[in-house]
């Protein structure tokens, strides 16, 4: 028989153990990872490790640093050669050159030359195979070896930010010899020629990776790479606290005061491409009507997000992409007037507001799980009441491929989602989320925004190599696209890493992922 | 299981059961532990239903200027990370959580009860696939189990709370079936019986009131329990969904900042533990009174 007492006193004990635990929690000595490894705390699962396959940004980080492509986005968003030393194009604008380094090995030994990225391309390119990434690549028609280091890409259309889409993820090359050798089964079995070997990948625990003694461009300092995927901030802020992280991505800006005091670890805020907005279905109601459309803009107070919340880490979007991308053209903003958002719905017919779901990821991408919830409460002011509905990162990204049909059959709702980081100029961007040809599943025009004047000026930038006209004809879309709101423009981020005070030499780049190449500790 | 009122039928005079019920109150106020829960588990529910007029502010209104502010004058548990008032959001809170407890007991008691009595009362095969329906269901750990249940039913609340009442079926169905045996084999059964009476009539009238005694005492036990459940799946994010200010909710969107505003984890959590440990001390002190020969073994 259990007496009271008995109860309170086994009870008094349960909470001297847990506020015990988290004693411990707080003030264990920081056991320090050993010296050669570096363990980074992301926030977010890997995937899928064969780059035709991995748009979600935690298997692209991991991809990084085992594979490389032939040119990438640098820190400041300028694109650099990698692989390619050089390149050139032909005067009908049809093909591309790109002339090799020579002496770079796959990580198996496999020689890297022209026909180890035709292969890739071809395996990119094959319809009959599932390629994610395959999309951004489509106006290529074929790839040839011209000689043993010059490898010849032939266009459908003349394509002036072609080289932006060879930065892309899916243009990291792989090792012939490995996908012949492992089939299906390569994505467990990567290799590139980065400076990386993967080692291990337990799936929702780890992924390890080891130096890649031969690498072209020396030995990284460092013996082994491990990701963590943690999506809880505080968990992260804790491993890195303890010592059991020595970088982590995603750290809330509400800690980030109190991190910036200890010495023993420092903050970096890097300067990265990606944006986030909340995606509208124009073809549904209520989103098909523009002045909804208009209102829900003009009844999420932004600057509160980026000012308050985000703590002066993010800043209000201007235009459908990032103001540091090349093309950007800065539009009015859309002033915060929730009188005004009232009207509005008011005039399309939904004086009284409407439901809908908002759909998130759980973590990711540098996704700030309070931002969903500010705009909640900021469109209930005007009646628009939401459900959020997060789903993991993986299980995320294909809900948002759904073609029209798919999507019309999910219900009313909207989706916060990031702008791809990965190209750096306006034109492919604009044209993966508002051309009419790139409606999901086939891109990420999950709007499903159709405007024929806006295709054709695509059409245009897209083909136009002058670029003080290119540039034009791309802030003309960019109006358009802005006034007809297919989204809510919410923010452009900044990516908010934790790195112990012992580590030295990230490099961080454009698209808000790390290069560790060069990290030593 | 001995009882006090085992001869207590739908017929009993109605004199004996008010002096008896009078009884069994005197003995629950000379419990003081018994009444020290059962005053912290009026207060919430003084609270609960007195929120719309006394809370201080909207439970839902942020206040981005004053995000993760400690206890003042202004806000006295503080504000969250959407400066919304913490105290506000926790007396409104108190209506989510009791009603999750109350919610998830009636489904357990009511369907555990049915469950029990058929099971108890027909034997053969009903009493061989209803328990070991209720042994499978016992086989799961109970929150994994609600857990199981809610990914089929879908997040929620309400969801949240059927799945917590059905996982604690079980519980009742045992009890009340074990009592069920014992009663179907008295002489007020038998003679019902023997003057035709229906199986329902038989099941309603003359069993049910006598097994009311381990249904309310099981009840007030489970309070506590089925209240922390609904909490966990509110904080596992299964149940309560933003904006609604249920206990297990609040703490959860506490906890990423943890070390910045405690506050914001701390206040939800101690709400959480002193309703339950109320319902467990009111609950003991119930059973006490109702079956004080339990309480002499």
């Amino acid at each position: 028989m259990r007496m009271p007492a008995k109860s309170i006193w086994s009870l008094c004990k349960a909470v001297l153990v847990v506020a015990a635990a988290f004693a411990m929690v707080a003030y264990a000595p920081a056991a320090r990872a050993d010296s050669g490894r570096i363990v980074y705390a992301i926030d977010v699962d890997i995937s899928n490790l064969d780059p035709i396959n991995s748009i979600d940004p935690g298997s692209a980080a991991v991809n990084q640093q085992i594979y490389e492509p032939l040119v990438r986005i640098g820190s400041t968003g300028e694109i650099e050669p990698v692989l390619a030393e050089s390149w050139s194009v032909s005067s009908d604008k049809l093909t591309w050159s790109f002339n090799l380094r020579k002496g770079v090995k796959f990580q198996d030994g496999t020689a890297f030359d022209a026909a180890a990225v035709k292969a890739h391309f071809d395996r990119l390119l094959d319809p009959k195979k599932v390629a994610r990434a395959r999309g951004a690549f489509d106006m290529i028609k074929k790839v040839d070896v011209a000689a043993t280091y010059t490898v010849k890409f032939t266009l459908t259309k003349p394509y002036a930010p072609f080289l932006a889409v060879m930065t892309d993820l899916g243009g990291l090359i792989c090792s012939p010899t490995a996908v012949k050798k492992w089939g299906d089964d390569y994505p467990f079995h990567p290799v590139g020629t980065g400076p990386f070997l993967f080692k291990e990948w337990m799936p929702a625990d780890h992924t390890t990776m080891t130096a890649n003694p031969n690498y072209w461009g020396g030995k990284p300092k460092i013996s082994e790479l491990v990701f963590k995927p943690v999506s809880e901030p505080s968990a992260r802020v804790i491993m890195l606290e303890t010592g059991q992280a020595d970088v982590a991505n995603t750290i809330m800006p509400d800690e980030m005061k109190r991190l910036e005091r200890s010495k023993d670890i420092a903050i970096s805020k890097v300067p990265v491409l990606r944006g986030w907005f909340i995606g509208l279905n124009v073809l549904e109601k209520p989103f098909n009507d523009v002045r909804v459309r208009r209102a829900l803009n003009h009844a999420v107070d932004v600057s509160v997000i980026t000012d308050q919340i985000l703590r002066g880490t993010a800043k209000p979007l201007t235009a459908p992409v990032n103001s540091k991308v090349w093309g950007y053209s800065g539009q009015p903003d859309y002033e915060y007037d929730p009188v005004k958002a009232k009207k509005l719905l008011a005039e399309a017919g939904y004086a009284r507001g409407f439901e809908a779901n908002l759909w998130v990821p759980a973590s990711g991408a540098g996704f700030m799980p309070e931002v969903p919830q500010a705009i909640q409460a900021m469109l209930a002011e005007v009646g628009v009441k939401i459900k959020i509905i997060p789903f993991e990162m993986s299980a995320f990204i294909d809900n948002i491929i759904k073609d029209p049909a798919e999507s019309k059959k999910a219900g009313k709702h909207m989706v916060m989602m990031g702008i791809g980081a990965r190209t750096g100029e306006a034109a492919t961007i604009m044209d993966e989320f508002f051309n009419t040809g790139s409606w999901a599943p086939v891109k990420y025009n999950r709007c499903f925004y159709s405007n024929k004047t806006v295709d054709g000026l695509l059409e245009q930038a897209l083909q136009t190599f002058d670029q003080a006209k290119q540039r034009s004809i791309l802030s003309q879309a960019q109006e358009m696209v802005w006034n007809d709101a297919p989204w809510i423009f919410l923010y452009e981020m900044m990516g908010i890493y934790g790195v112990r005070s012992d580590v030295k030499g990230l490099q961080w780049l454009a698209s808000n992922y790390i290069l560790f190449h060069t990290a030593q500790k | 299981m001995g009882s006090v009122d085992q001869n207590t039928t739908s017929n009993a005079s109605a004199p004996a059961a008010r002096s008896q019920i009078r009884a069994v109150w005197r003995r629950l106020l000379r419990n003081r532990m018994a009444v020290i829960g059962g005053c912290v588990v009026l207060f919430f529910v003084a609270v609960a239903v007195f929120a719309p007029l006394t809370a201080p502010y909207d439970p839902n209104k942020p206040d981005f200027m004053a995000r993760l502010q400690g206890p003042s004058a202004k806000h006295w548990l503080g504000s969250d990370t959407l400066g919304r008032d913490m105290l506000s959001r926790i007396m409104y809170g108190s209506r989510y959580s009791l009603l999750a407890g109350i919610v998830s007991v009636t489904i357990a008691a009511v369907v555990g009860t049915l469950l029990g009595l058929l099971s108890g009362y027909y034997g053969g095969w009903v009493d061989m696939v209803i328990m070991r329906l209720m042994d499978m269901l016992l086989a799961f750990p109970g929150i994994l189990l609600a857990i199981a249940i809610i990914s089929v039913l879908g997040r929620g609340l309400f969801n949240a709370m059927v799945s917590v009442g059905l996982y604690s079926v079980p519980s009742f169905a045992r009890v009340v079936r074990s009592r069920v045996l014992s009663l179907r084999e008295q002489e007020f059964v038998e003679s019902a019986r023997a003057i035709g009476d229906t199986d329902a009539r038989i099941l309603f009238l003359h069993i049910l009131p006598n097994i009311m005694t381990p249904v309310i005492i099981m009840s007030t036990m489970r309070l506590g329990t089925t209240i922390l459940a609904a909490a966990s799946l509110s904080f596992l994010g299964l149940g309560a969904q933003p904006p609604m200010p249920e206990w297990g909710a609040i703490l959860s969107g506490g906890r990423d900042v943890l070390r910045v505003a405690p506050h914001i984890a701390a206040f939800p959590g101690l709400a959480i533990l002193m309703t339950v440990v109320g319902f467990n001390l009111l609950g003991d002190g119930v059973r006490d009174a109702l079956d004080p020969k339990l309480k002499d073994k």
